[in-house]
């Protein structure tokens, strides 16, 4: 398992593509990861440019919308980025791993075999040095909490995304400047969005973290 | 209709297409409802209730969310055109509703996937 063909080249795959777009995953992962930056980053400039709504004032809304704009679009591309990569997440990702306790078994063992071969070579041939006990756990870890929590951000994403459109929709025919009464939504939706654009980012990084550096063994 | 009546209505029907949209969303997880799967190994789409556990069931569960919001957002304008201007409850009540919605539905899969 996990054996790379000799002389292929450095960004050949470890696994034959069989899934849906699955010899695009790794640039879709990136360009999945960009969206997700502007997402964040217009979505909490949203946020922030809503707070002089509270105190009654308007006078940055045209800017404020097109935060709602970019905020939409990019939550659009990066929901759709997603879900494109999704198929191939379920099977090489959720369950050939962090479901499946035989390859993190296996992957802890061909770990603590590179581990002290790297001790070894570092202390200058001196055999009798071995890993630290505190370092090495007896058996594999449990992941598949790390798959639930996907789960979960997968769905306060959806939502998100729905909001960010609703957002968007708002900010364009019923902007709270023109009447107050429509500013608990607004601010609301702005807040949520933002929140699950986080979310997204943080969850995402923290599964993407486990194969490379490491927390399985 | 034209100003603040027409503005109000699409207000309404921005909150009704949420509302629509957070409870569409849950259904297939909450309701035994056949929906949309797609297996990644066979690359082909099914429909029925819950296949398996590989079969992914996200897709349909987006598309009962679509239908949901196209459901609430014409309940909204048809309710809408009916009445005249809503006053302060209504629609303070619509933007409290589409709010709640999300975050119920959002704590609601929250819950039963959390780790």
């Amino acid at each position: 398992m996990l054996q790379r063909t000799t002389g292929a080249p450095p960004f050949a795959r470890y696994t034959p593509t069989v899934l849906f777009l699955e010899e695009w995953a790794r640039p879709l992962l990136l360009v999945h990861g960009v969206a997700a930056a502007v997402l964040v980053g217009a979505s909490t400039h949203h946020l922030i440019w809503c707070r002089h709504y509270l105190r009654g004032r308007f006078q940055r809304a045209r800017q404020e919308r097109r935060f709602a704009l970019v905020s939409a679009c990019a939550f659009v591309v990066t929901f759709v980025l997603g879900n494109l990569l999704y198929p191939t997440y379920k099977v090489r990702v959720r369950a050939e791993y962090l479901d499946e306790p035989t390859s993190i078994a296996a992957e802890t063992t061909v770990r603590r075999e590179a581990a002290a071969r790297d001790l070894a070579r570092s202390t200058f041939g001196r055999s009798s040095v071995s890993p630290a006990p505190a370092t090495v756990r007896s058996r594999p870890a449990d992941l598949g909490w790390v798959g639930r929590l996907f789960d979960v951000k997968e769905h306060w994403v959806a939502l998100g995304c729905g909001a960010a459109l609703a957002l968007l929709a708002l900010s364009r025919f019923a902007h709270p400047s023109e009447d107050r009464r429509w500013l608990v939504a607004y601010l609301g939706l702005s807040l949520l969005v933002c929140a699950t654009a986080w979310t997204g980012a943080i969850v995402g990084l923290l599964v993407s973290t486990f194969r490379s550096v490491g927390g399985a063994a | 209709m034209s100003g603040p009546g027409r503005d109000n209505r699409a207000y309404l029907a921005i909150c009704g297409a949420m509302i629509g949209w957070a409870l569409g969303y849950a259904i297939p997880g909450f309701a035994q409802v056949r929906s949309l799967y797609y297996d990644p190994l066979a690359r082909r789409f099914l429909v029925g209730m819950r296949p398996g556990l590989l079969p992914m069931g996200y897709y349909g569960q987006i598309l009962w969310g679509a239908a949901g919001a196209i459901a609430g957002l014409a309940i909204a304008l048809a309710i809408g055109a009916r009445r005249r201007a809503p006053d302060d409850s209504t629609i303070g009540l619509a933007g409290a509703w589409a709010l709640t919605a999300l975050l119920l539905v959002g704590a609601y899969f929250t819950w039963n996937n959390w780790p």
